[in-house]
């Protein structure tokens, strides 16, 4: 009797995680998206997948994900390096599903993430446009992030990170355009965001440093026509919150710019707007252990509540 | 007794996706339109449409238009909140009817409707007369927009009803009677111009009232070469106030720069107005007998052109 040998269990890459990619596909560096793609394609540029989250299951760490055309590309949980990027000339959007995330990270300590030229739609329904949860780095460009019920992008690391917000579009957030929250203890924040339009949304940026610092500077910004408050700066016993503000309009806000405890900000060269007929705060001050820099370049057209320390040039 | 195994066979993909792989479940509506599309196809994006019309009528309200490809799109009207976008690089123009008053956009939207207008260029070729019309309540957002050669208005902004918001930013406009013009019949308006270019137009920025007071911040701006104002502005009374704010504009020979016509407040921070020998202009002009004008200056502007008809009064940085 001939015992057929034993086979040897064909290894099958199990692509039930979220880094590897399809069965027996190599991860690339270089990978494509269109709306002509198929998700059971290898995501070439000749043989394009169909969604963000596909193609993300088949580009190697620190690689790189392109959209072709013009589309919607699907809500993405990252958890590695990347860089998704949209080329000017094409228009791709994530519409996140009624109460989810365009974009999730939940990255490697050391990873950096790339959102480039994405056009994130929230329609009223989704949360968070982009909600980053761990990670080194996140660095947000040349992107549109509108209509979140909560926040446009959501950055609550749980452990130390960096945000880089550049020539961005966030508008229309029933809650907070930006929001910068330490998770946990151990986890800073530092940001700094140029370049960039806050319209229209709940709270312009909130920076609360409950559980960790926080330090961010807005430059040659334009945080208007927000509801309630442009920024709100609110720091937490030694977990001290600092925001330079440096070029940045406040235009037609109930309140500018709100200070509680345990936080500082600079002013330079801001322009917060109160005309007749449109009465505002300009800087509201309240709590301990805080102020409000200016160095005598700044225009704070609403009522001042509390008392502006000296900031002076060299 | 010749045994079998059971073959495990590769599985062509067993992949584990957090999200299910077919992105449209619950997603907002996106339409797009082409050069090659029909108004008789679904507008998506495999099966686009022809005109921008269509395709506002076709998708959800607070959904998206996009163009894929340069062409003329064909004159819009906007009842309902919408995004009509053109990414960069493509045109998507709107070609003036033979007769009658033509208006590429226009907007009559309620108060809870959004307009969002991004990446436009609309060409009027100096026979259409306006390039968009906003005539509605709800809040309006023009980015990234080019709006030039139009005969009358490149961008008219005159709600018919509420208090909506309004952001002009990066944004070209040239040509035409004006070039921008701000008007509240009713209620109030508040506008943030941030990045506009206005160049070419016989009156650059128009900001005016009969309703109620309206509040204008012009930033990092430049309203250069127009043919007979930069800024003109006039309220109707105390309770119909025109305020502007500029902080960072250009106003590059235009005679004159600024013109206060009546019930106005303006303030100038980082304005730089040109008059040379040769291209003489008035830089901030108290225009005719009206009173309740007042401009404030925190002496960091250069009004080469001098101030008329009135003085600038001290505006204290803090």
């Amino acid at each position: 009797m001939r015992i057929a040998p034993s086979l040897a269990l064909l290894a099958m890459a199990v692509a039930c995680s979220l880094l590897t990619g399809p069965a027996q596909a190599a991860l690339r560096d270089r990978v494509f998206v269109a709306s002509y793609g198929s998700d059971s394609n290898p995501c070439t540029f000749g043989s394009p997948c169909k969604t963000f989250q596909n193609a993300l299951n088949a580009v190697a760490p620190g690689g790189e994900i392109t959209a072709i055309d013009s589309a919607g590309f699907g809500p993405v949980f990252i958890s590695q390096a990347v860089t998704i990027t949209s080329p000017n000339g094409v228009e791709a959007g994530i519409a996140a599903a009624a109460g989810g995330n365009a974009v999730t990270i939940q990255a490697g300590l050391n990873d950096t993430v790339v959102l480039s030229g994405l056009t994130l739609e929230g329609a009223q329904s989704g949360t968070y446009g982009v909600y980053f949860a761990q990670g080194a780095r996140l660095e947000i460009v040349n992107c549109t992030i509108r209509n979140y019920t909560t926040t446009g992008i959501n950055f609550v690391p749980e452990a130390s990170a960096v945000l880089n917000v550049t020539n961005t579009v966030i508008s229309d957030n029933a809650g907070y355009g930006i929001s910068l929250n330490p998770d946990e203890a151990g986890s800073s924040i530092t940001a700094a965001l140029n370049n960039v339009t806050i319209n229209n949304n709940g709270t312009g940026v909130l920076v609360y440093g409950a559980e960790s610092p926080i330090e961010v500077s807005i430059t040659n910004s334009h945080i208007d026509n927000n509801l309630s408050t442009g920024v709100d700066a609110i720091g937490f016993s030694s977990n001290l919150v600092s925001v330079i503000l440096k070029a940045v309009t406040l235009n037609q806000t109930n309140i500018g710019i709100s200070v509680e405890s345990n936080a500082s900000v600079w002013l330079s060269r801001v322009t917060q707007t109160s005309a007749s007929g449109f009465s505002s705060t300009g800087v509201n001050i309240t709590g301990s252990n805080n102020a409000v820099y200016t160095d005598n370049t700044n225009h704070l057209m609403g009522a001042i509540v509390g008392n502006l320390t000296a900031w002076p040039p060299q | 007794m010749r045994t079998t195994r059971l073959f495990l066979l590769p599985a062509a993909a067993v992949t584990c996706l957090l999200f299910a792989a077919a992105a449209l479940a619950a997603q907002r509506e996106r339409v797009f339109v082409a050069s090659y599309g029909s108004d008789s196809n679904p507008c998506t994006f495999g099966s686009p449409c022809k005109t921008f019309q269509f395709a506002h009528d076709t998708v959800a309200a607070g959904g998206e238009v996009t163009a894929i490809d340069s062409a003329g799109f064909g004159p819009l009207a906007i009842t309902k909140a919408i995004t009509i976008t053109s990414p960069a690089g493509i045109e998507a123009g709107i070609a003036a009817p033979a007769t009658g008053i033509s208006t590429a956009i226009t907007i009559n939207t309620p108060s809870s409707a959004t307009v969002v207008l991004s990446g436009l260029t609309l060409e009027g070729a100096n026979s259409a007369h306006t390039g968009i019309n906003y005539g509605g309540a709800g809040n309006l957002e023009i980015v990234n927009c080019v709006v030039r050669n139009y005969v009358v208005d490149g961008i008219n902004v005159e709600p018919t009803s509420g208090s909506p918001s309004v952001l002009i930013s990066n944004t070209i406009v040239s040509g035409g009677s004006n070039g921008i013009f701000i008007f509240a019949p009713s209620g109030t308006i508040q506008a943030a111009l941030d990045h506009v270019t206005i160049g070419n137009s016989n009156l650059g920025l128009g900001v005016e009232t009969s309703g109620e007071a309206v509040e204008v911040q012009v930033s990092d701006s430049h309203i250069d070469n127009n043919g007979n104002y930069g800024i003109f502005t006039s309220g109707s009374s105390t309770a119909a106030t025109v305020n502007v704010i500029l902080s960072n504009v250009t106003l590059n020979q235009t005679p004159p720069g600024i013109d206060l016509v009546g019930h106005t407040n303006m303030w100038l921070s980082g304005v730089t107005q040109t008059a040379v020998p040769a291209f003489t202009s008035v830089g901030v002009n108290f225009d005719g007998t009206s009173t309740a004008n007042a401009a404030f200056s925190d002496n960091t502007n250069h009004l080469m052109g001098g101030v008329s008809g009135g003085m600038l009064q001290a505006w204290t940085k803090q």
